[in-house]
């Protein structure tokens, strides 16, 4: 029932980190929360942020910019945490994102979604569900539980890189 | 349909191990009286439940096994065979086989197949032997039966069989009972319906509307052929009459009667079988016919069931999910408690306060549904000490005091594999050959109690043995051995006794089967630690050893000390809280050998600010909380405590799953998170 529901709504959650723009399929978003005390969790990985309580259940936050190799999110007006859900090892888990700001759902179609593109040197690739296209921009779709089933960050340089590849390449076909 | 059946199988799977654990119980309390006939009584029923079941939901194996010891207790049962040591070892042998039959996995391989015909062997061959050596207390028997319900001789007999209408509902295959008939010997099976209602429409594809007039010729006795209807009795007519002392299935002029009646509408009456018997006793000459009354009333009682149980059967995730929703209301509750304290309402202070008490009742029953009695497990301990000291060749009572104490029943699952250990342990270092026993003056039979009762909140379980007690030479020898420690070291008696618990250490000469295969007391230790237990050794040489198992009564609820350190708040368990002292924070500045004096003690300490990375100004004064860490005390130094809390523990979840130290996260009344320490991992860490 899931499946085909989510398969149906082509709507993707936007947001903001730093300059970037990412999206996420909105069947994966489950709340968006505004920033709230964070418990931090002593000796835990950089990107841990540390738990909050989301309706009597435990909810650990991940600090998005860090997990990306960017400097630690500062709270500011825009600063929100996205409730979504990840595969992992087979098991669904709820894990909450630390970002910049929530940008806006964008409605895609399948002919706007690019594949991740093969470059095959630049392991983030893996980490690129989809590339977005709107308006002549390029937004890449995560994919969650790649980037969650692996404990080391990501980089944000390459993911730049390999996205700007992607306006080249498209740039050239279409020339 | 596949479905339900799978549905079934896995029903009748629980159940049968639940049937099996009960047949191993039984085994072994008929070992200590085997004359009880009660216990014979159980063992064949539960066989017998076994053999029926299996075949029915598709366990041949299992089945064909069940089969054969039923023989075996059937023939003890009747007063022809005598309850000896050696069958009891060879049932419960065949007991793990019967487990393993249940297995679909383990069915499949060629070892299971072997193991099994082995098993019928050694059945088989102990059958014969033993009949053979037992046959002159056969005589002094008489037959009892006086409808002539003995097995032995052919005779053929009339079943009236209907199985009532909702039969199939049970999940009944009535196809397998005939073919179950079939086996004993020649059948003749005629199929009636009666109440056909009129129209396929008014036609209820789900009843039963068939019954049947069966003729058997066979030499098992009456017992058998009711036996077969053993699961279908309950709702329905079963007759069983004896037409004749010989086979009149073999006759033609018999089964072609029968067949001309197949045609006839109307059900078989007695007189119309009467006639039979008559016209067939002139045709085989020698048959006579004997007219049994009727086999009881019309409808059988179920008198192989087992006894009404009072309790019903639920699956552990709906307790699991009660014990959440619990959870929720005991944290919703203290919400409740901080608000109503801040407005001071009356009538609200009063709600509250009922609200409370309300909570507090309904998590008690909670959590005393997911407790399970110790005496869950105590079949496979006598088990073990039964079949191990055979091995040993030790003589050893076992003896369980307190058994109806209750745990939790994840601490249950874990305390399984320690305890067995633990056994196993006392067996063989601790109980010694009887001879040696004899020469040290002490009764050749060793003694091993398991005594289990509640200590406040925790539940203590001890495991004494009479047996050698620890030899700290030996101890020492093989520490030294194994560079556990120096060769000049002076060491108390209980240091000795800690070496026990180092990864590594076995003080066993040689790799026995038994201990000693690399899994020490240090796993045994860790596993107890994993569900916040302490385990702790006792020993006095030459007179035995004793070791207790401290436990937390429940997992999910602790009684904890709320301390706080810089902005974050934090639970240690109460049940580890030594004692609390304060000191001036710069006592700790200078501190290179990381030990205060506290109450005329240097107690060895853990500066928690520093060891969680907490940056901003420490306070002037902090506070010590002393906890109990491995037979000494640690301190932890915190900002501040904050007081009692009860804590609802919640899983930080996979993403923390490098973090040991927090072991869970508890939500407090304002909604904001503690983190509960585990301080002995803590430790751990701080001094590894």
């Amino acid at each position: 029932m899931e499946d085909k529901s989510s398969a149906a709504i082509n709507s993707y959650l936007s947001f903001r980190l730093g300059e970037e723009i990412f999206a996420l399929h909105v069947s994966r978003v489950q709340k968006i929360l505004e920033m709230t005390n964070i418990t931090a969790v002593p000796q835990s990985p950089d990107y841990m942020k540390g738990v909050i309580n989301l309706r009597g259940n435990v909810l650990p936050v991940v600090d998005t910019r860090v997990k990306f190799g960017m400097t630690p999110v500062e709270a500011g007006k825009g600063t929100s945490i996205l409730v979504v859900e990840i595969m992992l090892e087979g098991e669904g888990v709820m894990v909450g994102l630390l970002v910049d700001a929530v940008h806006s759902v964008l409605k895609l179609e399948d002919e706007d979604l690019l594949p991740a593109p093969r470059i095959g040197r630049t392991y983030e690739s893996k980490f690129i569900q989809y590339m977005a296209r709107v308006k002549e921009r390029f937004f890449i779709v995560l994919d969650m539980d790649a980037v969650f089933s692996s404990d080391e960050g990501l980089d944000l340089a390459t993911l730049t890189e390999v996205r700007e590849q992607m306006i080249k390449e498209q740039d050239v076909d279409e020339n | 349909m596949d479905v339900s059946l799978e549905n079934f199988q896995a029903k009748f799977v629980e159940e049968a191990l639940d049937n099996i654990a009960e047949l191993e119980k039984t085994l072994l309390e008929l070992d200590l009286s085997p004359r009880n006939k009660e216990l014979l009584e159980k063992v064949f029923r539960i066989m017998h439940t076994l053999k029926g079941g299996g075949a029915m939901f598709g366990f041949e194996q299992l089945s064909s096994f069940a089969h054969d010891l039923e023989n075996v207790y059937d023939r003890i049962r009747l007063g022809k065979l005598n309850v000896t040591s050696s069958l009891l070892t060879l049932t419960l042998d065949s007991v793990d086989l019967l487990r393993d039959l249940l297995d679909h996995e383990k069915l499949a391989t060629n070892e299971m197949a072997s193991r099994c015909s082995a098993m019928l062997q050694l059945v088989k061959t102990w059958f014969e032997e033993e009949s053979e050596g037992q046959k002159h207390g056969d005589s002094d028997r008489g037959l009892s039966d006086s409808d002539g319900g003995e097995a032995g001789e052919t005779a053929t007999w009339y079943i009236h069989f209907y199985p009532g209408k909702q039969v199939l509902e049970n999940g009944n295959n009535l196809l397998y009972l005939l073919d179950d008939l079939a086996q004993l010997g020649t059948l003749h099976a005629v199929p009636r319906a009666i109440d056909l209602p009129d129209g396929l429409e008014a036609l209820k594809p789900t009843f039963s509307y068939l019954f049947w007039d069966l003729f058997l010729a066979t030499d098992a006795g009456k017992e058998a052929i009711r036996d077969v209807f053993i699961f279908v009795d309950n709702e329905s007519v079963i007759e069983i009459q004896r037409l004749s002392k010989s086979n009149l299935l073999e006759s033609k002029g018999f089964v072609s009667k029968l067949e001309s009646l197949c045609d006839q509408k109307t059900a078989l009456t007695l007189t119309d079988l009467n006639s039979f018997v008559e016209d067939s006793k002139g045709l085989t000459g020698s048959g006579q016919p004997v007219f049994a009354e009727q086999a009881g009333t019309g409808t059988a009682k179920p008198d192989l069931g087992k006894p009404l149980a009072s309790s019903v059967r639920v699956s552990s995730e709906k307790i699991d999910g009660l014990m959440n929703l619990v959870s929720e209301l005991v944290i919703t509750q203290e919400r409740l408690n901080m608000i109503a304290g801040r407005y001071q309402i009356p009538e609200l202070k009063m709600v509250t306060e009922r609200v409370q008490k309300l909570t507090g009742q309904l998590r008690d029953s909670a959590f005393s549904m997911s407790l399970i009695p110790l005496s869950s497990l105590l079949a496979r301990f006598q088990r073990l000490v039964r079949d191990l000291g055979t091995q040993l060749g030790k003589r050893v009572e076992f003896v369980a005091e307190g058994a109806e104490t209750e745990l939790d029943k994840t601490m249950i699952d874990s305390l399984t594999d320690p305890l067995l250990h633990i056994l196993r342990n006392s067996l063989d270092h601790g109980i010694e050959v009887p001879a040696e026993r004899l020469k040290a003056g002490k009764d050749p039979v060793g003694k091993i109690t398991l005594e289990a009762g509640y200590a406040g909140a925790n539940v203590v379980i001890k495991v004494k043995d009479d047996g050698a007690g620890v030899d700290e030479q030996k101890v020492r020898r093989k520490a030294l051995e194994r560079g556990l420690i120096s060769e000049n070291e002076v060491l108390t008696r209980e240091e000795v006794l800690q070496l026990l618990f180092v990864p590594g250490f076995s003080t066993a000469g040689a790799v026995t089967e038994v201990s000693g295969r690399g899994v020490g007391m240090d796993v045994v230790k860790r596993n107890i630690a994993a569900v916040r237990g302490e385990v702790a050794l006792a020993s006095e040489k030459g007179r035995g050893s004793c070791l207790t198992i401290t436990l937390p009564l429940v997992l999910s609820i602790i009684d904890g000390l709320l301390v706080r350190i810089g902005a974050t708040l934090y639970v240690l368990p109460l049940s580890l809280v030594d004692r609390i002292y304060a000191t001036e924070s710069r006592r700790l500045e200078n501190n290179f050998i990381d030990v205060l004096e506290l109450g005329g003690r240097q107690i060895p300490y853990v500066f928690l600010r520093k060891e969680f990375g907490v940056v901003g100004e420490v306070p002037s004064r902090s506070q010590v909380v002393v906890v109990r860490y491995e037979g000494h005390v640690v301190a932890l130094v915190v900002d501040q405590v904050v007081g009692k809390f009860q804590a609802v523990l919640k899983p930080l979840g996979k993403l923390f799953h490098g973090q040991k130290m927090i072991s869970a996260a508890t939500i407090m009344g304002d909604g904001s998170i503690a983190l509960v320490l585990d301080t002995s991992a803590l430790i751990r860490q701080v001094q590894g």
